[in-house]
């Protein structure tokens, strides 16, 4: 025990760097003696490591610094109290996720809460992305789209803004509606998945109803026009200048949801669908002849991993078409302009 | 670390993903005090610029969250985005280190940061501390944790510096059979800065 004593008061000496030479010189003789010293050694010392770190650990505050945190992550707002939170997080640690799970379901409120900041998020033409929203709404953004939305819903309803083409999973919450803002359109979704495509550069809002309840609200000189209720599989599309709408019944899914998995579907489409379609798909400006407009041609043609190029070349295979690709040139900015093609009669 | 709380864990980050701020907060509480010590200790730092630094890591793990999408291990993604901001901090300090990113969670185990999560290695010391004689463990405290010098010990509790030594080193090599399997986990920069 004396021996013993000895050598640990050096190890600890060792650790804290207060060692002299001789005592240096002792302990090295100690532990190149047996391999067993040396294991023994490095056991200490790890022990002694371990405790200086539980020390180190303790005396950080993480609840004071991760105040710090939160006004780094947004300068104007107050965050919840951590009692709450800390309560909750206990809660998820003892009792089992099912129990816990209930809770915040059965707890869930959006009303108590101060506003909180307004969010967007952006697709570049020809490319897809897909985003969840705070309420667990899941949202396939295509090509060319713009959604805007609050980084948290409060207050009674759950409200969007959708620029370009989305597909919509919302989060069934009856309490709470979900209002999809299309600049002097709404469309009011209570649990649904439904498809709306309302690019700027459209004449029409098309939206699509895979399942559950849709309404359209048309809002004209500030006045709420009688909203128009649509079935499963329905498809409307509103023109928005003529402020007129057609419904189709039993509309194909496949042909307005086939863009989530990355598909390009014609069904017998005219050519200025295609156009449009083909043109934001690969981020190209298409035009077609005019010899091919007067004529109503209709395109069906589906599309997965193919270039612009290969799908062109499929086309021109089914139809009597001839097609001409122009690359885009630089810009001031050193981007590229798109390219153009040019779709003419064989 | 059981499988349970990984899961949890995964849950948690779910939720997050989802904006939900107290699953943040869950993170932060958790793993910031483990990873500011091993912040410190890797590259040598002041306590406050560890802080800095790991506190940039969360609010980065916050922000990127829809970005961001981590399968297997939150623990392994918060240590190894902090060694590797810890890699970039040398780097801006202009030093000439050559230095091997980490660049997945891969090849480091997940255990390897279990004794960096401070209610993990708390409990574990409770747990052992729980074996020693209650005089033994009084002076170990006394020593290790609150960095009382054995003489300080002695005068405190009125025994004699020799029997401090006695103590202190009865509760080292108790201690050392109860923590065996936790051991090896250190790594060799946790005692000896090697960029010192």
């Amino acid at each position: 025990m004396e021996d013993k004593n000895f050598i640990y008061n050096l190890i600890e000496l060792e650790f804290t760097g207060g060692l002299n030479a001789q005592q240096k010189e002792e302990l090295d003789a100690w532990i190149e003696m047996t391999p067993g010293n040396l294991s023994e050694f490095n056991e200490v010392i790890k022990l002694l490591a371990f405790s200086d770190r539980l020390v180190s650990m303790k005396k950080i505050d993480a609840e004071k610094d991760l105040l710090l945190v939160k006004k780094k992550l947004n300068p104007v707002l107050k965050f919840n109290t951590w009692l709450l939170n800390f309560q909750r997080v206990a809660a998820i640690l003892v009792l089992p996720l099912l129990i816990y799970t209930g809770l915040t379901i059965s707890n869930r409120s959006h009303n108590n809460k101060i506003s909180t900041a307004i969010k967007s998020s952006e697709t570049s033409f020809g490319v897809r992305s897909q985003i969840i929203l705070s309420d667990g709404t899941k949202v396939w953004m295509n090509s060319g789209t713009k959604l805007t939305y609050p980084e948290e819903f409060n207050g009674n309803y759950r409200e969007v803004k959708l620029v370009g083409e989305a597909y919509f999973q919302v989060e069934s919450d009856k309490e709470h509606p979900f209002f999809v803002d299309l600049n002097g359109f709404k469309v009011k979704a209570t649990g649904t998945r439904f498809n709306i495509s309302n690019y700027p550069g459209d004449n029409v809002i098309s939206t699509y109803l895979e399942h559950g309840k849709v309404s359209l609200f048309a809002y004209a000189k500030g006045k709420q026009q009688e909203p128009v209720q649509l079935k499963e599989n329905d498809l409307i599309v509103l023109n928005k200048e003529k402020m007129k709408y057609n419904i189709q019944n039993n509309a194909d899914s496949k042909k307005y949801l086939a863009w989530i998995e990355g598909k390009l579907v014609f069904k017998n489409d005219n050519t200025n669908d295609v156009a449009m379609r083909l043109g934001r798909w690969f981020n190209a400006e298409i035009i077609f002849d005019e010899k091919l407009t007067k004529k109503e041609y209709v395109f069906t043609a589906t599309f997965t991993h193919e270039s612009l190029e290969d799908a062109l070349r499929l086309l021109s295979y089914s139809t009597p078409i001839s097609y001409k690709i122009l690359s885009g040139s630089q810009l001031n900015d050193s981007s590229f302009s798109k390219r153009k093609v040019i779709i003419t009669k064989k | 670390m059981e499988m349970n709380n990984q899961t949890k864990e995964l849950f948690l980050y779910d939720e997050m993903k989802r904006g939900k701020e107290y699953a943040f907060d869950f993170f932060f509480k958790y793993y910031y005090p483990g990873l500011c010590v091993y912040a410190k200790k890797m590259i040598s730092i002041s306590e406050q610029e560890a802080k800095d630094l790991v506190q940039d890591v969360f609010v980065k793990f916050w922000k990127d969250r829809e970005k961001t999408d981590i399968r297997f291990s939150i623990r392994s993604y918060l240590f190894i985005s902090v060694k590797n901001k810890c890699f970039d901090f040398l780097r801006k300090k202009n030093r000439n280190i050559k230095i091997q990113e980490i660049s997945n969670e891969h090849d480091i185990s997940d255990e390897s940061f279990e004794t960096y999560v401070l209610s993990e290695l708390e409990l574990l010391f409770t747990k052992s501390l729980e074996k020693l004689p209650e005089r033994c463990r009084e002076v170990f405290e006394l020593s290790r944790f609150h960095g009382l010098k054995n003489r300080e010990i002695s005068e405190k509790l009125n025994i004699s510096e020799k029997t401090v030594e006695n103590q202190v080193t009865k509760a080292l090599h108790i201690l050392k059979e109860e923590l065996k399997d936790y051991l090896p986990l250190l790594a060799l920069f946790d005692f000896f800065h090697f960029l010192r």
